[in-house]
């Protein structure tokens, strides 16, 4: 029996998979309690780009700022490698932030621009968080797949 | 150019300034070159030939990168490679699968499967839990 794929499932073509603070430390530290559970997301992530899915890894930049990321870091080399794009906080998503921290006051700076990023994008939305409850809040209005570090 | 470094700089490439363009001569199958052209030129189904052939080839750049990396984590870092229950969970989650919140039953699965099948797949193991759950006894 096949399992139903709703409309973000992440084998739907065009995808785009958002990483919050915990998800992208995970990443970068392997003595990190998730390390293994991202690097399996990531391995399937991989699998589907190898298929040809129409997919893309993202992180943005405010994300980078609270997780102690910098780029120009040798020690940021892996998460280099995986994660090839930020997102900057643009005009756009930044109002989009302002006004869903108006609605949802529990929101910080930076799961507002995740947030608002994850509505104002086009593509079909996978978000990699551990703070599940607050995004399937503020974010119900659209048909995002939430999945929990 | 060592192996690091050469994955690197690829990284680095990769999300350079892509405006500085350059011409290249590329040999390609002459039947490919047509088919290409009729998407491109008739159906419209893309910009144009190089823009297919640049996007392809970004695609393929970045799935080799990330594979590539990852096994050279693995042999710097051997216990941080997801086991089998790990990466059906995982495909579980990215796929919204039905099981996805039902991760002892993936897990029972990813052990069993390994018994009647050698190097299941991710996949595999998911079809394997949704069968055990369906011949599983209901309350």
């Amino acid at each position: 029996m096949t399992s139903k794929k709703t409309k973000s499932s992440i084998l739907s073509r065009g995808t785009l998979l958002i990483l919050d603070n915990e998800a992208i430390q995970a990443l970068s530290h392997h003595s990190h309690p998730k390390h293994r559970r991202m690097l399996a997301i990531i391995e399937r992530f991989q699998s589907l780009l190898q298929r040809g899915f129409q997919a893309t890894l993202i992180v943005p930049t405010t994300v980078r700022v609270e997780a102690l990321i910098n780029r120009q870091d040798p020690a940021a080399s892996f998460v280099n490698r995986i994660v090839n794009y930020d997102h900057s906080l643009d005009n756009l998503t930044a109002d989009h932030a302002a006004t869903l921290r108006q609605q949802f006051p529990f929101l910080s700076v930076v799961d507002a621009h995740i947030a608002a990023l994850a509505l104002v994008d086009k593509r079909d939305i996978v978000l990699i968080t551990s703070d599940t409850d607050d995004f399937e809040n503020c974010l119900s209005s659209k048909d995002i797949n939430i999945i929990r570090i | 150019m060592q192996k690091t470094a050469a994955l690197d700089r690829i990284a680095e490439l990769l999300r350079a300034d892509q405006s500085q363009t350059v011409n290249t001569s590329m040999r390609i199958p002459v039947a490919l070159r047509d088919a290409a052209s009729i998407a491109t030129d008739e159906l419209k189904m893309a910009q144009s030939t190089t823009v297919m052939t640049v996007e392809a080839l970004r695609h393929q750049l970045r799935s080799l990168l990330m594979r590539a990396s990852l096994d050279e984590h693995y042999d710097n870092h051997p216990g941080s490679r997801p086991t089998l229950a790990e990466l059906a969970q995982a495909e579980a989650d990215l796929s919204n699968h039905r099981l996805k919140n039902q991760s002892d039953l993936i897990t029972r699965a990813a052990q069993d499967i390994t018994k009647v099948m050698q190097h299941p797949s991710p996949s595999d193991v998911l079809i394997w839990a949704d069968s055990l759950g369906f011949y599983q006894p209901q309350p």
